[in-house]
C-alpha cells in the first residue's frame, strides 16, 4: 500500500513540477495573446485564445494548488471575457488592467510563491475483496493536458478506470466504438466555445440509453448550464472541481441502478381500473402495488415504500385528498409524489387537490405514453431527491439518518435469517488538533482520506456513514465481531500508516473505534449505544485503538444495585464482573471466618474485615448489607463477641454473593476486550 | 479527555477496593498505579515525581491512611491526598488539614470520586 501511495503522489507531485516548469511560458503565451489583441486588426478567435489561455492557466493553478497564481488569474479572465465576441467596446483603460494583471500573474510566478502545500490525496490500494471489484470505466475529455492528467489521477483514487481525451473527435469515436460507464465533459475547446455539449449532443442522439455525462466549467452562467442541460448531463460542475463531490457524483451514475425498479403505489378503488393502469406502468418496467380500499393503504405504503403514489380523487372511506394529507404527515413520506388520478374536470377542484397535498393532476383516461411519463419524470426526481437526502455531502457515505435506517433493516434481516450484525462507531483522534494546526481543508481531507479508505477496504455489503463530525459508523451484516474487530483494527492500522502534507510538514492522523454484535444485544439501539460505548473506552483508553463491547450487564443482580456499581465503569461489565467474581471467591467462608475471630476474641481483626466489606458493600450500593453491617460493627465495638444481629449480616451476606456467583461467564472472547490497556503494575 | 493521561496512585491492601478504585479512575481517563500498602505507597510517590494525587483507603494494617498521609508530608512536596472511608460518618471525625478531600464508600462513591478528582485537577 505504501509503495502504490507514494507511487502515486510522486506521479502527481511530477505533473505540478511540470506545471510550474511551464508556467514562464504560460504566462508568455498570455502576454503574447494580449498583444495581438492589442495590435490593431485582431480578429474574435485572437480574443477567444486570450479567453481561454488566462482560462487554463486558472484551472491549472487552482487544480495544483496555486493559489497566489489562481487569485491572480481571476480578474484577467473577468476581462477577457468581457472582450469576448471579437473585443467591441474594449478601450484603454481596459488594456491597461489586462497589462496589470498580466504583470501580477507573472510576480506570483517569479515570487515562487506558488508552491503551496501538497494538494496530493495519499492513494491507498484497495484490499483484496473491495468495492471496486468491477471498475467503472469513464471517458474524460478535456482540452488542457495538464488538468486532465491531475483529474485522472484523482479519480483513479476512487477505484474507476479513467480514460483521457484532449480532443473531441478522438472521443467520439472512442464512445461509438465502446461506450464507457460515464463521461467527463469540459464545455469549452479550443475554436469551440460550446464543444463539449455539442459533441454530447450528437452522440447521446444516437443511442437508446443516454450515457450518464458529467459537464465540468470553468463558467458557471446559465448558457453554459443550459447548453450542457440540453445535452443531456446529469450534473454540471464548475471548476476547480471538487474531486469527491465529482466522484460521489460518478459512484451513484454508474451505480446499478437497473435492479432499483421504480416502485408505484396504486390507490383506486375500481379493481380493473387499477389494474390497467398497473399494467401499464409494469410494461414500462416499473413495479407495482394495488390498493383498491384507501383506509388500508398506509401498510403496503410503509412495507412497499413507493417512489410515488398513484392515487384516485374519489374513493369510499376517504377522499384521495384526504388520504394524500395523512401520507404527506409521515416525515418519510412528506415529499413524496403523488399524482391524482380521476375524471375531475372542475379546475377549482384540481387545484385543491394540488394545493392540499398532490403533485400533479391527470385526468382520465388518460393515455398510456401520458401516464408513463407523467410517472416516470416525477419518480426520477423522487429518487435522486432521495439519494441527496441520504448521502453525506463532502464524503459521499450515507448520513446518520441511512445508516440508521439500514440498520436496522439489518437487525430486521439478521433477527430472521439468524445471522450475526456488527456494528463499529469510528472517531478521529484529536481532530480539532488537525483542524486547529492545518486549517479546515486540510482537517476535510483527512475526513475524506478515512471515508476513501473504509470504501475501498470494507465488503461491498458493509454500510459505511459519515455521523456528522469526524464520527464514522460502519454496519457489518453476517460477519462475526472477532472478525469485525481484526478488519477494524487493520483498517486502524493502516490509516494510522498514511501521511499527509501540509505546508511543507509531514503529519498522521489516527482513529478509535468501538464494535459491538447484535448478539450481544437486545435491539439495534443497544447495539448502537454498546459501539458508542466501547469507542468511549477506546479514548479513554489512550486512542488508536479497537475496543470490542464487551456482553451486556444482567437488568438487575439480587442485593445490589447493579446501576450504582457500573456508574464509574461507563458500563464496562467485563471489567466489574471478573472483579466480583474474584470478590465472591475470595468471600466465600466471609461469614464463619469472621465468626471465628469473633469466637477467639480478635475484635481488632473482626472489626478491620467488616470494615473492609462495608466499603465494598457501600461501593456496590449493597444497602442492606452495608446496613447489616454497621449495625454488627456497633455491637462489636460495644465488645459483644455474639452481635444480636449477626444472622441478618449472614443472609445479607449470603444474598450479594449469590447473586454474584449466579451470574454467567461472558463469552471467552470478552477477554480481548482490554488487551494493551492494563496499565496497573 | 487529557491529552496526557494524569498520574494517579490508589493504595490499598483490599484487591476489591483498590481494583474498583483503580478502574473507575482509569475510566475518567487517569494513568493508575496500584499501592499494596502505606510502604508500597512512599517508595512510589518517591520513585515517579509526577503523581499528582494520591487515592488511599483508611483502613489497612501496618500503616493506614492517615498515616501514610502524614508520611508522604514528611517526605515533603506531597501530592494531593484523597482518603478513602468506610462510610460517611467516620468521614467527619477523619478529615485533617492539608488532606484534600475525603470520600466514603458508599453508593454514591464512583460518582463522588471522579468529580472530586475532576474539582481538584481542573486542567483535565
Amino acid at each position: 500500500m505504501a509503495v502504490q501511495s507514494s507511487r502515486t503522489s510522486a506521479r502527481i507531485n511530477a505533473l505540478r513540477a511540470s506545471f510550474f516548469q511551464r508556467l514562464p511560458d504560460l504566462i508568455a503565451a498570455v502576454q503574447a495573446a494580449h498583444e495581438r489583441c492589442a495590435a490593431g486588426g485582431a480578429v474574435p478567435a485572437d480574443w477567444e485564445d486570450l479567453f481561454r489561455l488566462i482560462h487554463n492557466l486558472k484551472g491549472g493553478s487552482a487544480s495544483f494548488g496555486f493559489r497566489p497564481l489562481c487569485d491572480a488569474t481571476l480578474e484577467g479572465e473577468r476581462l477577457a471575457k468581457a472582450a469576448l465576441g471579437g473585443g467591441a467596446g474594449i478601450d484603454l483603460a481596459w488594456h491597461g488592467r489586462m497589462r496589470d494583471c498580466i504583470a501580477r500573474m507573472s510576480q506570483e510566478v517569479a515570487r515562487g510563491s506558488c508552491f503551496l502545500e501538497d494538494p496530493v490525496m495519499p492513494a491507498t490500494a484497495p484490499g483484496p475483496d473491495a468495492r471496486c471489484g468491477e471498475r467503472k470505466r469513464i471517458f474524460l475529455c478535456d482540452d488542457d493536458p495538464l488538468q486532465v492528467q491531475a483529474l485522472v489521477e484523482q479519480i483513479r483514487c476512487f477505484g474507476f478506470e479513467v480514460i483521457s481525451f484532449e480532443e473531441l473527435a478522438p472521443f467520439q469515436e472512442a464512445v461509438e466504438k465502446d461506450p464507457p460507464d460515464a463521461v467527463i465533459m469540459d464545455v469549452m475547446f479550443p475554436g469551440k466555445p460550446m464543444g463539449g455539449p455539442e459533441t454530447m449532443n450528437l452522440i447521446q442522439a444516437a443511442r437508446p440509453v443516454a450515457i450518464p455525462t458529467v459537464f465540468i466549467s470553468a463558467q458557471a452562467g446559465l448558457d453554459f448550464r443550459l447548453a450542457a442541460a440540453r445535452a443531456g448531463s446529469s450534473a454540471f460542475m464548475v471548476k476547480p472541481v471538487n474531486i469527491t463531490d465529482l466522484c460521489g457524483r460518478l459512484a451513484r451514475l454508474t451505480a446499478p441502478e437497473t435492479s432499483e425498479l421504480t416502485r408505484v403505489l396504486i390507490v383506486d378503488d375500481d379493481p380493473p381500473l387499477a389494474e390497467y393502469h398497473a399494467q401499464i406502468l409494469r410494461e414500462a418496467g416499473m413495479e407495482t402495488r394495488i390498493v383498491t380500499d384507501p383506509l388500508l393503504a398506509m401498510d403496503p405504503l410503509l412495507e412497499m415504500r413507493p417512489d410515488l403514489i398513484l392515487m384516485d380523487m374519489y374513493m369510499p372511506g376517504c377522499t384521495g385528498v384526504e388520504l394524500a394529507k395523512t401520507i404527506r404527515q409521515i416525515d418519510t413520506f412528506f415529499s413524496i409524489p403523488i399524482v391524482f388520478l380521476s375524471s375531475e374536470t372542475d379546475q377549482d377542484r384540481q387545484v385543491h387537490a394540488l394545493v392540499t397535498g398532490g403533485d400533479e393532476f391527470l385526468t382520465k383516461p388518460i393515455k398510456p405514453g401520458n401516464l408513463v411519463t407523467a410517472v416516470a419524470v416525477r419518480a426520477e426526481r423522487m429518487k435522486i431527491l432521495r439519494s441527496f437526502m441520504i448521502r453525506d455531502g463532502m464524503t459521499g457515505l450515507f448520513n446518520h439518518t441511512a445508516t440508521k435506517d439500514f440498520l436496522d433493516a439489518a437487525c430486521a434481516d439478521a433477527a430472521r435469517t439468524g445471522q450475526e450484525v456488527c456494528f463499529a462507531m469510528i472517531d478521529l483522534d484529536k481532530f480539532k488538533l488537525v483542524n486547529d494546526t492545518y486549517g479546515h481543508a486540510m482537517g476535510d481531507r483527512v475526513l475524506i482520506a478515512l471515508s476513501r479508505l473504509l470504501q475501498q477496504r470494507l465488503r461491498k455489503s458493509d454500510l459505511i456513514g459519515r455521523f456528522g463530525g469526524e464520527e464514522f459508523a460502519v454496519v457489518l451484516p453476517d460477519c462475526s465481531l472477532a472478525k469485525a474487530e481484526s478488519i477494524l483494527d487493520e483498517l486502524r492500522a493502516s490509516f494510522a500508516g498514511v501521511t499527509f502534507k501540509a505546508a511543507g510538514v509531514t503529519f498522521t492522523a489516527t482513529f478509535s473505534a468501538g464494535v459491538a454484535a447484535l448478539s450481544m444485544q437486545p435491539d439495534a439501539a443497544a447495539l448502537c449505544q454498546a459501539a458508542d460505548e466501547a469507542l468511549y473506552q477506546a479514548k479513554s483508553g489512550g486512542r488508536n485503538r479497537v475496543v470490542v463491547s464487551g456482553p451486556r450487564p444482567p437488568d438487575s443482580i439480587p442485593g445490589l444495585d447493579l446501576a450504582k456499581a457500573l456508574s464509574g465503569l461507563k458500563g464496562n461489565w467485563v471489567r466489574l464482573h471478573g472483579l466480583m467474581k474474584d470478590f465472591a471467591e475470595d468471600s466465600r467462608n466471609a461469614g464463619p471466618e469472621l465468626g471465628a475471630l469473633l469466637a477467639a476474641g480478635d475484635l481488632a481483626a473482626a472489626g478491620a474485615r467488616l470494615h473492609t466489606l462495608k466499603g465494598i458493600a457501600g461501593m456496590l450500593g449493597a444497602n442492606r448489607l452495608r446496613d447489616a453491617i454497621r449495625t454488627v460493627e456497633t455491637e462489636v465495638n460495644a465488645g459483644q463477641t455474639a452481635p444480636p444481629s449477626w444472622q441478618v449480616f449472614e443472609h445479607a451476606m449470603r444474598e450479594l454473593l449469590d447473586g454474584i456467583q449466579a451470574l454467567s461467564e461472558p463469552k471467552p472472547w470478552h477477554a480481548e476486550v482490554n488487551h494493551g490497556q492494563d496499565r496497573r503494575s | 479527555m487529557n491529552e496526557t493521561p494524569i498520574p494517579v496512585l490508589v493504595v490499598g491492601d483490599d484487591a476489591f477496593t483498590a481494583s474498583l478504585t483503580g478502574m473507575v479512575l482509569e475510566e475518567a481517563g487517569y494513568d493508575v498505579t496500584l499501592a499494596e500498602g502505606g510502604p508500597d505507597a512512599l517508595a512510589k510517590v518517591a520513585g515517579n515525581p509526577a503523581i499528582r494525587v494520591v487515592v488511599s483507603d483508611l483502613n489497612m494494617p501496618g500503616m493506614n491512611g492517615v498515616q501514610l498521609f502524614a508520611a508522604l508530608r514528611e517526605q515533603g512536596h506531597p501530592p494531593l491526598f484523597v482518603l478513602l472511608t468506610g462510610d460517611g460518618q467516620e468521614a467527619q471525625r477523619t478529615l485533617f488539614p492539608g488532606m484534600a478531600a475525603i470520600v466514603a464508600k458508599d453508593e454514591q462513591f464512583q460518582e463522588t470520586l471522579t468529580e472530586t478528582l475532576a474539582a481538584l485537577l481542573p486542567a483535565t
